[in-house]
């Protein structure tokens, strides 16, 4: 179409453009800006006009690599760009003043270069396990071009499966085509996308409307929020193909309130987009019209169900309903509606562009394509990855992660968000693909991990699930609301050490009954507990039997000795001013800890670990057998 | 007259910047969470005066407005306190010891189970996991991102928090 050719022309010139001259590109997504990256962008302008450098100096979003935040980008003209991290405001002038003055490449400051080829040094990423772990798809264009700028996304063939779409397909040869290549909903439910689609193209109704899922709230899951904040417009151009296929008029993009940056990223990305011609009236000259909003949620884990959310659109509290009428019949304003994922509709371009058989050719398992997973917890590397589908979760840990800190064992993956599990080490082989988890009674979920060692107690962390997840209930079915709130008591005391053994019966009698809630949050709560309950059922017993935590994590079970006489001195004066809560005082020469004061923060031990000694609680396990067997 | 706890301000005042509000979203559906982000933004809160003028503005019962608000954690109806601290206890945050973190924090405060001081200089109150795990223990002080705090550097905070509180009084 002609429209779309003169855009991408137009596009392609200004890219080509910036060659001539060094570049140097700050990653400034809301990752890079926590970890100090406007500082460092003030740093680098400053520099740049102080030392009267010919550069272009501009923003990108998020590799994806966390760890080394904030991230620069440097390119010299004719050679490949090179990634230097952490640069902050302190180191950032010295850096651009060796690279681009002096000649240096800095190759102690450098993650790695693009290109195939090693660079004075700088291993390139295509030979780094990270990146060779990784197909990155969905991520391509994250960390390398502007989010803000639509012509960058153009000039990288974007929206060209919009154009190819519009002019060549119909809407009936789209849904065959997704459902051919079997691509499933990546927010959890693995929902094959194609049927979803064709239930909203084939339903009656004027008016019908689409919706982006983007209120991803499961703690340490991140995977959206990189599309959303580094390559806005691949989230819009698979919502228009969207409309398009559906016959909507109308889309809604529903970000979560504590994504301020990917909220203001998305509405820049539409109003870009509508500049061009891509969203509004006749997009690209053709017959159809469809225009965007952002919804900015404000806190609602539960607003992430799908008829949560469209109650949250319709101004109402967001309390999920029972199903049918599924969205397709009746969703926002009752109107027919189709509730995607972000990581489903940046998808969708892809397969119109490459073809089914490419999508069909990636992936070790049944499923297939890319998928997105974020890595936090215990592990060396807080990362966002991309691998094929079926990967093993040890690929992962330690080619993406780099593994767990040095002497540390894993004792547990927390995986599925709040509603999923905690699997054992011995899942480390089996490959991430929804189909291995759920026969197990567990699900893969949108894509966080969270890597737990042996100084954490997974029961404390199923209580922490499950402690979230009942906080997020939204109250309307008592099954939920009350059920959670007993498993959050019952779990409570076992860490307590307060727990009995008719208390496992009960939280499994429980699980039973949850799986009659409204929504899939209720019926998915007694998850972190079913799954710890399967694979370290050994830790309830310590917990229960014993009144022992052996993570030492419990703090209701710990407590910290100092026997009279083991600190004195200036040691002693020490210990009483480390402790935040004076539960240290000096009985004579001598520290000693008031037990009822202390609060276990571990401090003391760490300054004086020959004095003070952390150990399992004997004397609270002898008063709670007495109160139980009196 | 008696002094009526009103949820804080003068009335008059308030409804000045809130009209403005209305008027762009006057009589539409689908808006209400941007009709209150945007008095949170200009108020700091969202004050229990205004849920009658937006339910008139938008065509709904002052219940049901009342209703969405309470709903979501992110809107509060009480002015913030001087000096906020959000807390992430997400599941990296927390096992790194973020919660003894906050009891630290609340005991040299004296945050009170509200979640703030009597005289509403301090404030703890949590955030939720928005994926900063690089950071872990992560807390913001007054929006401003404090990464890698550990228990040690509780006392450190508390001491930034009431130099905080200094400057925000004079």
């Amino acid at each position: 179409m002609d429209a779309y050719a003169a855009l991408k022309a137009s596009a392609e010139a200004l890219w080509a453009g910036r060659a001539a001259r060094p570049r140097i590109e700050v990653g400034l997504d809301s990752s890079n800006q926590h970890a100090g990256a406007a500082a460092t962008l003030t740093a680098v302008r400053e520099a740049v006009s102080r030392l009267a450098i010919d550069a272009e100096v501009g923003t990108v979003g998020d590799l994806g690599m966390c760890w080394a935040e904030p991230l620069v980008t440097i390119t010299r003209p004719g050679e490949p760009s090179v990634v230097y991290g952490p640069v902050t405001a302190e180191n950032a002038a010295a850096l651009i003043e060796d690279v681009l003055i002096r000649g240096n490449r800095r190759s102690d400051l450098a993650l790695g270069a693009w290109g195939d080829a090693p660079l004075d040094g700088i291993t390139p990423f295509s030979q780094q396990p990270y990146f060779q772990a990784q197909r990155r798809y969905l991520l391509a264009r994250c960390g390398i071009i502007d989010p803000e700028n639509i012509d960058h996304y153009l000039a990288s063939g974007g929206y060209a499966a919009l154009d190819k779409a519009l002019s060549s397909l119909r809407p009936e040869d789209i849904v065959k085509e997704l459902s051919d290549a079997n691509l499933t909903g990546r927010g959890g439910a693995n929902f094959p996308t194609g049927r979803k689609w064709d239930f909203l193209r084939t339903a009656r109704g004027d008016t019908k409307y689409m919706v982006c899922n983007a209120d991803e709230g499961d703690p340490g899951a991140f995977v959206n929020r990189i599309l959303l904040e580094s390559d806005p417009h691949l989230v819009l151009e698979g919502i228009i193909i969207g409309g398009y296929v559906t016959g909507a008029s109308h889309g809604f993009v529903y970000i979560r309130d504590e994504y301020p940056v990917a909220v203001q990223r998305v509405r820049h990305a539409i109003q870009q987009a509508s500049e061009r011609g891509l969203l509004g009236l006749k997009v690209l000259g053709s017959d159809f019209s469809f225009d965007l909003e952002v919804i900015q949620g404000a806190g609602a884990y539960v607003c992430g169900e799908e008829t949560g959310l469209i109650a949250s659109i319709q101004d109402y509290r967001g309390m999920p309903r029972i199903k049918p009428p599924f969205p397709a019949q009746a969703g926002v304003f009752m109107k027919p509606t189709n509730v995607n994922n972000v990581e489903t509709y940046a998808y969708a371009p892809g397969i119109l562009m490459n073809g089914i058989e490419w999508f069909k050719s990636v992936g070790h398992g049944p499923s297939k394509g890319t998928k997105l997973f974020s890595l936090s917890g215990r592990i060396q590397r807080v990362c966002i990855i991309e691998v094929d589908m079926g990967t093993p979760i040890r690929t992962l840990m330690d080619a993406c992660g780099s593994g767990l800190e040095e002497g540390r064992t894993l004792k547990g993956i927390q995986q599925g968000g709040p509603l999923g599990g905690i699997i054992p080490p011995d899942w480390l082989d089996t490959p991430l693909d929804p189909t291995n988890f759920n026969p197990q009674g567990t699900i893969m979920g949108s894509g966080g991990l969270i890597f737990l060692d042996e100084r954490d107690c997974v029961i404390d962390m199923c209580k922490w699930l499950i402690a979230f997840d009942q906080d997020e209930s939204c109250g309307r079915c008592t099954t939920c609301r009350v059920g959670s709130m007993r498993m959050v008591d019952i779990l409570e005391r076992i860490t307590r050490g307060h727990g009995v053994p008719e208390d496992l019966e009960i939280m499994q009698q429980l699980s039973g009954v949850m799986q009659n809630a409204n929504c899939v949050h209720g019926q998915f709560i007694p998850g972190p507990f079913t799954s710890t309950y399967k694979w370290f059922r050994e830790e309830f017993d310590a917990h229960i039997l014993e009144q022992r935590c052996p993570a030492l994590a419990c703090r209701s079970m710990v407590e910290y000795r100092l026997p009279v006489g083991a600190a004195t001195g200036e040691l002693a004066d020490r210990l009483v001013a480390i402790c935040p809560v004076g539960a240290i005082v000096k009985e004579g020469n001598s520290a000693v800890i008031i037990d009822s004061r202390c609060i276990r923060c571990g401090l003391c031990a760490q300054a004086a670990p020959a004095a003070v000694q952390r150990a399992s609680r004997e004397s609270y396990r002898e008063q709670v057998r007495e109160v139980r067997y009196a | 007259m008696p002094d009526y706890p009103s949820g804080g301000g003068s009335l008059p005042v308030q409804l000045a910047g809130l009209e403005s509000i209305l008027r762009e979203f006057q009589g539409r559906k689908g808006v209400l969470l941007e009709v209150f982000h945007r008095i949170q933004h200009t108020y700091g809160y969202v004050p229990l005066a205004t849920i009658e003028p937006v339910g008139k503005a938008l065509h709904m019962s002052a219940p049901a407005v009342y209703g969405t608000l309470t709903f979501y954690t992110e809107f509060r109806t009480s002015p913030p306190p001087k000096v906020r601290i959000g807390m992430c206890l997400g599941p990296t945050c927390h096992i790194k010891g973020a919660e003894v973190t906050k009891e630290i924090l609340e005991h040299h405060l004296g945050i009170a189970k509200d979640g703030s001081t009597l005289d509403n200089t301090y404030g703890v109150h949590v955030v939720q996991c928005a994926g900063h795990c690089h950071l872990a223990p992560l807390l913001y002080l007054n929006d401003e991102v404090h990464g890698n705090v550990e228990i040690g550097d509780a006392v450190r905070v508390v001491e930034d928090a009431r130099r905080l509180a200094g400057v925000e009084a004079t």
